[in-house]
């Protein structure tokens, strides 16, 4: 990998992150003896691959300058629009299906970006207004879980052989896709041009809007593999299974190195804080704590984070004074 | 050479919400000449040169290039029309490196991704034409003032332009560098291309120009050839008037007891070993290149950041390292900052409240309420006395022009009733009646006894309203000139290090 052609500070968040997701792996392999089975270690990769699907998403439009709460409700209404379209089980209807849902996601992403540039409406009010808006479509589509994701279709994106399974390509797949587009075109480096200074990029000649727009497109994207992730494992639609999403992605993103201010971050940590995020829940669920303690520490673990980056900041400026 | 000038623009008009800055001037540009552009601030240079940029379009006239009319509605239309633009303030993105800098918009492709190498290549090769060091992989963020400098002028060297546009480059360049410059720009223009040179520093023109367009109050105010470029006559053409109908007339000003006395102040990664006095009915003058520890110290000073050596005496009563802004504003300090749209003003509320934000704790409330009455008393009659042109109090600042916004940071201040009042930046981006009513109100300030501190970035403002001028180079102090000994040159070497400075880039 070049990854030194495209070498920023950030990189060091990098190790902080996958150190503290090394870590929590390596306290539940002591405290839990079922936890090392390869068995365990590929369910856990499954469960978490579809947070980070969506938070690679996030991570762009959030690199960018920007926010996308609604990538939760379209997850959500990704499975329902799968599971209706799907339903009769035929191949026209399994590709027509898949379809949809990109195409659904495509129009979303394109309505979120329009509304923060053009319209000129703050990213996090276009994007949740778009949250509660696709809730009720969702909803409409679905009102109950329901209908019926074709059975082969959820077998294939469901096939696993011990710790490898189709989670982790499609992962391993969107990942390098992203990274190749935010490290390696023109437009993935406007992306965090116009994520530091949009006026200053704009003179620079960087077509802002439409690189922002894009980047809330790329998150509609990856919400929809999200969601035909999510409906293979549930092999419904549901109208609400996407909720946490939101929030989550955008505090695995955090928990990653990325700046809720712009500019800064790096794909790659998103996925070490879905991981992060999702290996604690599994951890609380092996040792029976109540779920709701999961929200307390999620919200500690982000705070920890904050505070690890904060402080690591402040070490370099002092640095720099000494230079 | 043809019969018209390669760049030719003329009658060109541009408003902003009412505000016309410029009022149909002419302006052309040949190949193979180095025109300067002067005025004071708020003449019209940089919006004349946005034009050109593409960055702002034109109410009305026309621009032509090679005798064709163009329009220029976006900076890559400009780009293409071989127009290279460094801009006056720093304009490059700090998360970003010096190679992506250089190339953005413009990036080096090889099957379809970005080709590093390349780009790294070239921006050596441009390192190596221009006698720079840049290293393509660094932060931008993370260099010094000077560089970021280069950086930008790389930029534009590495477009190839025909037109290069290059407004007040040297605000952050050491002497040795501004002579470097120079000898790159003298040899671009030999190479043919046309240079339009925007500088406050007058001496850098007479050196520099082969013609000279003066701008006033958004107008043509004249041209001077080669022959007869001279800086007195540059001035008078600027401001209409003599350098001493601008500025107050300061010879019958004698310095009470000492307001301020700064001892060794160390302000970490920026200023070290920094001790001076400001007496009563004074003013000092704070200047040195941009980025040379100046702001970073009043800024210490006013508490707002961390100083780690150093004592500061306000009216014989000491201040604790750890004192916060607002017990430092009680003990008699104020600042008005550079950036009154960035950290100064509260745009979109009224002059009433911005005027009296700074008091409202110690004059004008009690028990922790806000009279009402005596906030719309004294801020009448701050309003009154800076003669601030507005019809309410109520009107919101933003809407309010660039001198009135900064009177209305004056009347706050004024409000507060500071002993020692911290000026930084006290003209920037005024037209040059404001200008005068700020320097009349400064001067006033001083005779009722205040001290004043400024900082400016104005060579003819530093030494026009300084009582004592204290220059600034790379964090430490080089030089205290009183008015009398106060020149350009003289206040240039100090700017420099005092002496010829063997640091490249």
């Amino acid at each position: 990998m070049k990854l030194k052609h495209t070498v920023r500070p950030q990189m060091k968040s990098l190790f902080v992150i996958y150190g503290l997701l090394l870590a929590v792996f390596l306290i539940m392999v002591v405290i839990s003896p079922t936890y090392r089975s390869a068995e365990n270690i590929g369910n856990i990769i499954v469960q978490c691959v579809p947070l980070a699907v969506v938070s690679l998403g996030q991570t762009v439009v959030m690199i960018g300058g920007g926010i996308d709460m609604s990538v939760g409700s379209l997850i959500s209404l990704s499975t329902c629009i799968a599971a209706v379209v799907m339903k009769p089980g035929t191949g026209l209807s399994l590709a027509l299906g898949i379809l949809a849902v990109f195409l659904v996601a495509g129009i979303v992403g394109l309505c979120n970006g329009i509304g923060a540039n053009y319209a000129k409406v703050p990213p996090l009010i276009t994007t949740l207004s778009m949250m509660i808006l696709l809730s009720g479509v969702a909803q409409g589509v679905l009102p109950v879980a329901g209908g019926k994701v074709n059975a082969g279709f959820a077998k294939v994106m469901m096939a696993r052989a011990g710790i490898f399974s189709m989670s982790i390509l499609i992962l391993l797949i969107v990942y390098l896709i992203i990274r190749r587009f935010m490290y390696r075109t023109p437009t993935g480096v406007s992306v965090y041009a116009v994520g530091n200074n949009a006026d200053i990029a704009a003179s620079m000649g960087v077509r802002t809007k439409r690189v922002s727009v894009l980047t809330y497109v790329i998150a509609a994207l990856c919400a929809a593999v999200t969601g035909l992730l999510l409906a293979s494992r549930i092999r419904i639609g549901d109208p609400l299974v996407g909720t946490t999403f939101g929030l989550d992605s955008i505090t695995a993103a955090a928990i990653g190195g990325t700046a809720l201010t712009g500019g800064v971050g790096m794909v790659a940590g998103s996925i070490a804080g879905a991981f992060l995020i999702g290996m604690l829940s599994n951890m609380m669920n092996i040792l029976g704590i109540n779920h709701f303690y999961q929200y307390v520490l999620k919200g500690l673990l982000l705070v920890v984070a904050m505070i690890i980056y904060s402080l690591s900041s402040m070490v370099e400026v002092k640095k720099h004074d000494r230079a | 050479m043809s019969e018209h000038p390669y760049l030719e623009m003329s009658g060109i008009t541009k408003r902003f919400a009412g505000v016309t800055a410029l009022d149909s001037v002419n302006f052309n540009c040949e190949l193979g000449e180095i025109h300067a552009l002067v005025g004071e601030n708020g003449a019209g240079k940089s919006t004349l040169m946005n034009l050109l940029g593409g960055l702002l379009t034109p109410t009305e006239g026309t621009i032509r290039l090679d005798g064709k009319r163009v329009e220029l509605p976006d900076p890559n239309t400009s780009y293409d029309h071989g127009i290279g633009f460094v801009h006056q303030e720093s304009n490059l993105l700090t998360n970003l490196t010096v190679a992506e800098n250089m190339f953005l918009s413009h990036e080096i492709l090889r099957k379809g991704v970005l080709d590093r190498a390349t780009m790294r290549q070239k921006v050596m090769e441009v390192n190596e034409r221009l006698g720079y060091k840049l290293d393509p992989d660094a932060q931008v963020g993370s260099l010094k003032l000077a560089d970021q400098q280069l950086t930008e002028i790389a930029r534009a060297v590495l477009s190839e332009p025909k037109l290069l546009i290059m407004d007040e480059p040297t605000a952050a360049l050491s002497e040795e560098e501004v002579e470097r410059l120079f000898a790159i720009l003298l040899k671009l223009r030999d190479q043919g291309v046309g240079i339009i040179y925007i500088s406050h520093r007058l001496e850098e023109v007479v050196h520099l120009a082969d013609r000279v367009t003066v701008f006033k109050d958004g107008k043509n105010a004249g041209e001077l050839e080669r022959g007869d470029i001279s800086k007195d006559r540059m001035i008078t053409m600027m401001v209409g008037r003599t350098l001493s109908d601008i500025y107050p007339d300061r010879s019958a000003v004698t310095p009470g007891e000492v307001l301020l006395d700064v001892k060794g102040l160390r302000v970490p990664g920026a200023a070290e070993d920094i001790s001076f006095t400001v007496r009563a009915g004074e003013i000092v003058g704070l200047g040195g290149l941009e980025g040379q520890g100046q702001r970073e110290t009043v800024r210490a000073i006013f508490g707002d950041l961390r100083y780690t050596a150093g004592e500061i005496t306000v009216r014989g009563q000491s201040i604790a390292p750890k004192q916060t802004i607002g017990g430092r504003i009680r003990s008699g300090l104020g600042y008005v900052t550079h950036d009154r749209r960035g950290e100064g003003l509260i745009l979109h509320e009224s002059i009433r409240e911005n005027t009296s934000l700074a008091a409202l704790e110690r004059v004008i409330s009690k028990f922790h309420l806000i009279k009402g009455d005596e906030e719309q008393r004294q801020a009448q009659a701050q309003a009154g006395r800076l003669k601030i042109k507005t019809p309410s109090l109520e009107q919101k600042v933003g809407n309010l022009s660039g001198g009135n916004q900064q009177k209305v940071m004056l009347a706050r201040w004024l409000m507060a009733g500071p002993k020692v009042l911290i000026v930084d930046e006290p003209t920037r981006g005024i037209d040059v009646g404001a200008r005068m009513s700020v320097y009349e109100i400064i001067h006033e300030l001083t005779q009722e006894g205040m001290g004043i501190v400024i900082l400016t970035s104005d060579m003819l403002e530093l030494i026009g309203l300084s009582d004592r001028i204290l220059m600034f180079y790379e964090g430490h102090l080089t030089a205290e000139v009183p008015r009398a000994e106060a020149t350009e040159e003289r206040l240039m070497q100090a700017a420099s290090g005092g002496k010829k400075e063997g640091s490249a880039t």
